[in-house]
C-alpha cells in the first residue's frame, strides 16, 4: 500500500473517546442500575484467623427492605469451588478451593462470610451490620517471616507449611563464581504492601433470566471471557449461558482481573432470586486489595571494576490468605526476571510464595517485575558505592551488549531486543547528570542534600504463562459495512488507558480509512471474539496486531470486489483516503461501494495473533519463556533529603524509554507518566499497614498515601526505539514500565543523599519517619 | 450506630433546645468533613444529626466592632473575606488546607475547632490568635480562651449540651510579624506537626506548636531572640520546643518519637521565616 501507509502509526492521536471521558458521559459499570434491581451488601470477618461457628442472618434477614442473605453453607450448596485464574497446583504449588463465601474458616479481616440482598445498597448495608458473626480464634499469622517460624500455625492444615509455591530458578550453584569476586556484598532488602487504588472501584451487576437459564453479568473485569468461563464452572452452567459485559473501566491495574469471590456471589445471588443483583465496592473494601509485600536476601559478588560476577538471590513473598485471583503468581516473577538487563550469567534465584493472615496478594500493575527492578538496581549501586564508581558506570560495565540480542538470560528468559547504552545515555543526557554531579559535589553539606538516582528496568511484557486462564495470543474481528463504517472487535479490553485508540490507529493504517469511520468495541463475550482482555502490557501488542491481520484481510477481499466491479486486477489497486484507487490515482470506488460488492453488504475476517518468542514448555534445564517482549528504560531522577524532617522532594524525574515500534507516543506516555507516579508513591508515601488483630489501619485516602499532583514532579519521558523483531509491527508492551523504575531510581537517589552520613537505604517506602529513623540509626552507628 | 433523626434548625434556641435534650446523643453538623466520611462508613458517634446550615448566628463574618468568625464559617469563605488579613495565622493555615477547593468550601473552622484532632490545622492557629470562643448552651453564652478550649486529643472544654457559635480575635498591631508552617508526609497526609508565629512589638513572642501535640502547646519566646543569628536563633527555639514536648501525640501516620524530633524542627523554621516575614501595616 505504499505512500498510504503509516499514517496514523506513531502519531500522538487524541483519544476517540476522550470527550467522553473528560466530560463525564462515559457510563461505569455501577451506572447501570435498571429499576428493581437489587442491591448486595458483604458481611466480611472481623478475625485475622478463627473457625467459623455460627453466622446468625436472623436479625438481618428481618431488616428493612431485605429480600434474602446468604452464609459460607448457602455458597457450598449452590457453588463449585471458583476457578483460580492462575493456579498454582498447576504448577507444582499447594492447591486449594476457594468458594465466594467461607464456610469454615477465615484467614484475614475482610475475608466475606454473608452477604445480604436488599431493595436498596442503604439497606442491604444497614441489614449487613446486623449480622451476627460466631467465631473460635485460633492464633493468627501476622506476616511471611512469622508464617516460616517452626511452630507456627498452618492456615490450610492439608498443606502441611504456609508455603504455597516454590521456585528455584538460574544456576543450582553460584560458589564458583562468587569465589573469583573481588568484593561479595550482603542485603536484605523489602518492599511495603501496598495497593493500586484505581478511581472506580468494582462492581458487578448480575441478572438472571430464569425462562431461558441464562446470565448476564455487568463487570469491572480486564478479562470477560475468562470471568465468563470462571461464572459458568462456579454455577455449573454452559458458558454459552453467560454474558460478560466488561467496562468501560476507570482504571484496573490488575484489581480487575477476575477470581474475586463477589464476581460469583453476585451471580450466585441473582441466579436464587430470578432477579437482577448489583454489588459497588466501597472505598474501604477496595483497600484490601494488596500486593508488592516481600523480602529480599541478595548476595552480589562482583570484580573491583564494578564487573558483576554472581548473584545470588532469597525471595519471600508474603501473599496474604490464598485466593482464585491471580496476584500470588507475581511472587515468581521477581526472581524470574533476575538479573533484568544485565549480562550475569551466574545467577541462583529462588522464591517462596507464604501465605499469612492478611488480604491476599491482588494482582498489582507492575506484577512482580518491579520487585526485581527495585532489587537488581538497588544491587548495582551498593556495587558502585563499593566500588567507589559512579553508578552510571557499573551499568554500561554490565549492561547486555546491543549487538547480543536475543539474550538468554540465566534464568531463562529470551530478551527480544534493545540497545540499553543508548537509553542510559539519552536519560544521562536528558537529566543533565553531569551538572548535577557537579551542583552536588558544591553543596555537600547542609540540612537538604541532593541525591541523583538512576535505575535500569527490564519489562517482560504480554505473558504467556502456563497453568494461567490467560492466554498469549489474542484475537480481533474486522468488519467494514455498506455504509463504509468500519468496526473493530477486540478479544483484548482496556483498563481506561485507551487502546482502543492505538488500535483504531492500526486499523486505518491498513484500511487507508480516517480514524472516524473506524469504532472499536471490547468487553463483549457475545459480539468480540475470544480473548485473554487486558494483563501484562498485551493488549495494544496482541490486539492491535490481531486487528491489523484481520483489517489485512479485510483489505484483500475490499480489493478482490472492487477489482471485479471496476474489471481490473486486484493487483492494481490499493485503499486510500477512505476509497479504492490506483497507487497515486483518483478514487474510483468507495470504502462503502467496495463493501457493497459482496452479496452480504459487509466484509469482514477474524484472526487470533500469536508472536514468536515463548515457550510453554521447560526446556533441559527446567526455563520456560513466557515473555515475548522486553520493554526498557532508565530512569533518572534527582532528590533533595530534608534531614531535618527526613521529608523527600523530587527535583526532576526523566524516563528514556524503549518499547519498540511506538503506535500512539501519547498513550505511552501515560502508560509511563501513570507508572511512574505509582512507582512514586510505592516509594515514598504508600504503605497498607494492619493493627494488632490483624485488622487494616490504612482504609481511606487521609491515611493511605497517594501522591497527588503537587506530589510528582513534571515526569519527563523520552523515547527510543528498538523494535522487537519477534512481534508483528516491531511493538513491546508498553503498560507496566515505570513503576520498578521508579521506586529503585528515587531509592537510589535518596541512598545517594545520604550515603555520607552513613545511611544505607533497604527498605521501601521511604517515608519522612523512615527516612529520619534511617539517619538517626547511622548517628548512633557512628556515635558507637 | 445508625442516624435516626436529622435537624437543620434556623433558630439558636432550637439548636439549644435539641443539645440540651440529647445531649451526648447528638452530633453536632458543620462542614461534615469529619462527621459525613464516618457516617457513610455506619460509624456514627451519635444517633441524632444537629446540621447547622440554616443556623444563620453560626454563619456570620464581621470585622467591627469585634473581629468575629461564625462557627460554621468555611476555609474558603474567610480566605475570600476581610477578615483573612486580620488572621493571618488561621488565613495562611486555611490556604493549605488539604482537599483543594472543594474541602476548603466545605470544611469550617468551628468544626475542626470542636474536633480537637491534634492532627489537624486549626487548633494551634485558634491558639496563636488568642482566639475566645462562644459557646451557647442552657445556661446562656460563655466564652472561653482557645488555650483553654482545648484540653486533649479530641477533647475540648464544650459540654454536651453547649454548642459553639462564633469565634472572637483580638487585633493585631501594626508591626507585628507573623508565619504559619506546616509538615505533612505527603500532600494528602494531615498536618504532622505545625508551627504558628505570632511577634508583636513589644511583647514576647508566641510560638504554637500544633500537630505534633495532643493540644496546641504555647511557647513564649524572647523577643530578643528576633535579632538574633540565624544559627542561634534555630538553637534556641529548638530547645526550647524540644524540653516542652513532654507528651508528644502519635497516630498512625507518624508516631509520637517523629513528631517530637521534628516539631523543633518546623518551629524553629517557622521562627526564622516570621522574622524575615513583612511587618504589618
Amino acid at each position: 500500500m505504499g505512500e498510504t501507509r503509516a499514517q496514523q502509526i506513531g502519531r500522538r492521536v487524541p483519544r476517540l473517546n476522550g470527550d467522553a471521558y473528560v466530560t463525564g458521559r462515559v457510563r461505569y459499570t455501577a451506572d447501570f442500575r435498571p429499576p428493581g434491581t437489587l442491591a448486595l451488601a458483604v458481611v466480611r470477618s472481623p478475625h485475622a484467623h478463627a473457625l467459623l461457628r455460627r453466622v446468625d442472618l436472623t436479625a438481618a434477614r428481618a431488616a428493612p427492605g431485605v429480600v434474602a442473605a446468604f452464609t459460607g453453607e448457602d455458597a457450598l450448596r449452590l457453588t463449585r469451588p471458583t476457578l483460580h485464574f492462575i493456579d498454582p497446583a498447576r504448577r507444582g504449588g499447594h492447591g486449594v478451593d476457594i468458594r465466594c463465601l467461607a464456610a469454615e474458616r477465615v484467614r484475614f479481616v475482610g475475608e466475606p462470610v454473608a452477604a445480604v440482598v436488599a431493595r436498596t445498597p442503604e439497606q442491604a448495608r444497614a441489614a449487613a451490620c446486623l449480622a451476627e458473626v460466631a467465631c473460635e480464634a485460633l492464633p493468627f499469622v501476622p506476616d511471611a517471616a512469622a508464617a516460616l517460624a517452626p511452630g507456627a500455625p498452618v492456615l490450610y492444615p492439608g498443606w502441611g507449611t504456609n508455603v504455597m509455591w516454590e521456585g528455584r530458578l538460574g544456576a543450582p550453584e553460584v560458589g564458583e563464581a562468587m569465589a573469583a569476586a573481588d568484593i561479595v556484598l550482603e542485603h536484605e532488602l523489602a518492599i511495603h504492601r501496598c495497593t493500586t487504588a484505581p478511581i472506580e472501584p468494582r462492581a458487578y451487576l448480575a441478572t438472571w433470566d430464569a425462562g431461558a437459564g441464562r446470565l448476564t453479568l455487568r463487570a469491572t473485569s480486564q478479562n470477560p471471557h475468562q470471568l465468563r468461563a470462571i461464572l459458568a464452572v462456579a454455577l455449573d452452567i454452559e458458558e454459552a449461558a453467560v454474558h460478560v459485559l466488561a467496562g468501560p473501566l476507570g482504571g484496573a491495574f490488575g484489581l480487575k482481573m477476575c477470581g474475586h469471590p463477589e464476581e460469583v456471589l453476585v451471580a450466585m445471588a441473582a441466579r436464587e432470586l430470578g432477579a437482577t443483583v448489583q454489588w459497588v465496592e466501597d472505598r474501604e473494601e477496595c483497600f484490601l486489595a494488596s500486593g508488592r509485600e516481600q523480602t529480599q536476601r541478595i548476595t552480589v559478588g562482583a570484580r573491583s571494576d564494578g564487573r558483576i560476577l554472581a548473584i545470588d538471590a532469597d525471595i519471600v513473598a508474603d501473599i496474604g490468605a490464598a485466593s482464585a485471583q491471580p496476584g500470588w503468581a507475581m511472587a515468581p516473577l521477581a526472581p524470574l526476571t533476575l538479573p533484568t538487563g544485565y549480562d550475569i550469567q551466574h545467577v541462583r534465584a529462588r522464591v517462596r510464595a507464604v501465605v499469612s493472615n492478611k488480604p491476599p496478594w491482588i494482582a498489582s500493575r507492575g506484577f512482580g517485575k518491579e520487585a526485581a527492578n527495585f532489587v537488581m538496581e538497588r544491587a548495582i549501586d551498593l556495587v558502585a558505592q563499593r566500588t567507589g564508581l559512579d553508578p552510571a558506570q557499573v551499568r554500561r560495565r554490565n549492561f547486555i551488549a546491543a549487538d547480543r540480542f536475543p539474550y538468554r538470560t540465566a534464568t531463562g528468559l529470551n530478551i527480544d531486543s534493545g540497545d540499553y547504552h543508548r537509553v542510559l545515555a539519552r536519560a544521562l543526557d536528558e537529566l543533565g547528570y553531569d551538572a548535577w554531579r557537579a551542583r552536588q559535589a558544591r553543596r555537600p553539606g547542609g540540612e537538604r542534600r541532593l541525591g541523583v538516582g538512576l535505575a535500569f528496568e527490564l519489562t517482560p511484557e504480554a505473558a504467556n504463562s502456563r497453568g494461567s486462564l490467560g492466554s498469549g495470543a489474542d484475537s480481533a474481528t474486522v468488519r467494514v459495512d455498506a455504509a463504509g463504517r468500519v468496526m473493530v472487535l477486540t478479544g483484548v479490553t482496556s483498563p481506561g488507558g485507551g487502546n482502543e485508540t492505538g488500535i483504531a490507529q492500526i486499523v486505518a493504517d491498513e484500511l487507508g480509512t480516517d480514524l472516524a469511520a473506524i469504532e472499536v468495541v471490547q468487553g463483549d463475550t457475545e459480539l468480540c471474539p475470544h480473548g485473554s482482555g487486558n494483563f501484562s502490557g498485551r493488549s495494544t501488542l496482541l490486539g492491535g496486531s490481531a486487528a491489523a491481520l484481520a483489517a489485512r484481510a479485510v483489505a484483500v477481499d475490499l480489493l478482490t470486489l472492487a477489482a471485479g466491479h471496476l474489471a481490473r486486477a486486484p493487483a492494481g489497486l490499493q485503499l486510500a483516503a477512505g476509497a479504492v484507487c490506483e497507487p497515486g490515482g483518483p478514487p474510483l470506488l468507495t470504502l462503502a461501494q467496495a463493501a457493497g460488492q459482496c452479496d452480504a453488504g459487509v466484509v469482514e475476517a477474524t484472526r487470533t495473533y500469536a508472536p514468536a518468542n515463548t515457550t510453554r514448555v521447560p526446556d533441559e534445564h527446567g526455563r520456560v519463556q513466557p515473555y515475548p517482549t522486553y520493554s526498557n528504560a532508565v530512569m533518572a531522577t534527582v532528590v533533595e533529603v530534608d534531614t531535618g524532617t527526613g521529608a523527600v522532594e523530587l527535583l526532576d524525574f526523566v524516563a528514556a524509554h524503549d518499547c519498540g515500534t511506538i503506535i500512539n507516543p501519547g498513550l505511552v506516555e501515560g502508560q509511563m507518566r501513570g507508572a511512574v507516579a505509582m512507582g512514586i508513591g510505592a516509594a515514598l508515601s504508600e504503605r497498607l499497614d494492619y493493627d494488632e488483630y490483624g485488622a487494616l489501619t490504612t482504609d481511606r485516602f487521609k491515611s493511605y498515601l497517594l501522591p497527588r499532583a503537587l506530589d510528582l514532579p513534571a515526569i519527563r519521558v523520552v523515547h527510543e526505539c528498538t523494535p522487537s523483531p519477534f512481534t508483528l509491527l516491531g511493538t513491546k508492551g508498553a503498560g507496566e514500565a515505570g513503576i520498578g523504575g521508579a521506586m529503585a531510581a528515587i531509592a537510589n537517589a535518596v541512598a545517594d543523599a545520604l550515603t555520607p552520613l552513613g545511611v544505607t537505604v533497604a527498605r521501601l517506602p521511604l517515608t519522612p519517619p523512615a527516612v529520619l529513623a534511617l539517619i538517626a540509626a547511622a548517628e548512633s552507628e557512628r556515635a558507637a | 450506630m445508625t442516624i435516626v433523626a436529622y435537624h437543620a434548625p434556623e433558630e439558636l434556641a432550637d439548636a439549644a433546645e435539641l443539645l440540651a435534650r440529647h445531649g451526648e446523643g447528638v452530633a453536632v453538623l458543620s462542614g461534615g468533613t469529619l462527621l459525613v466520611p464516618e457516617l457513610s462508613r455506619a460509624r456514627a458517634p451519635a444517633r441524632i444529626v444537629l446540621d447547622l446550615r440554616r443556623l444563620q448566628v453560626a454563619h456570620g463574618i464581621a470585622t467591627e466592632p469585634v473581629l468575629t468568625l461564625g462557627a460554621a464559617v468555611t476555609y474558603g469563605q474567610l480566605m475570600r473575606s476581610p477578615a483573612a488579613a486580620a488572621l493571618p495565622v488561621l488565613a495562611a493555615a486555611a490556604w493549605g488546607i488539604t482537599g483543594g477547593e472543594q474541602i476548603r468550601n466545605q470544611g469550617t473552622v468551628g468544626g475542626s475547632a470542636c474536633q480537637a484532632n491534634p492532627s489537624s490545622d486549626v487548633p494551634g492557629c485558634l491558639v496563636a490568635h488568642d482566639a475566645a470562643m462562644l459557646l451557647h448552651g442552657p445556661l446562656g453564652d460563655r466564652v472561653v480562651a482557645a488555650r483553654d478550649f482545648f484540653v486533649d486529643a479530641f477533647a475540648t472544654t464544650r459540654r454536651s449540651d453547649e454548642l459553639l457559635v462564633a469565634m472572637r480575635f483580638k487585633r493585631l498591631r501594626a508591626g507585628t510579624r507573623t508565619a504559619y508552617r506546616k509538615f505533612k508526609l505527603a500532600e494528602s497526609s494531615v498536618p504532622i506537626a505545625t508551627a504558628s508565629v505570632i511577634a508583636e512589638p513589644g511583647e514576647v513572642v508566641r510560638v504554637v506548636v500544633g500537630a505534633a501535640v495532643p493540644r496546641p502547646l504555647e511557647l513564649r519566646i524572647d523577643p530578643a531572640l528576633l535579632a538574633a543569628s540565624d544559627a542561634e536563633a534555630i538553637q534556641e527555639v529548638r530547645r526550647c520546643v524540644a524540653g516542652a514536648l513532654d507528651a508528644p501525640w502519635g497516630d498512625i501516620l507518624a508516631d509520637a518519637d517523629y513528631r517530637a524530633a521534628i516539631a523543633p524542627v518546623v518551629a524553629a523554621r517557622a521562627f526564622l521565616d516570621a522574622r524575615r516575614a513583612e511587618a504589618r501595616p
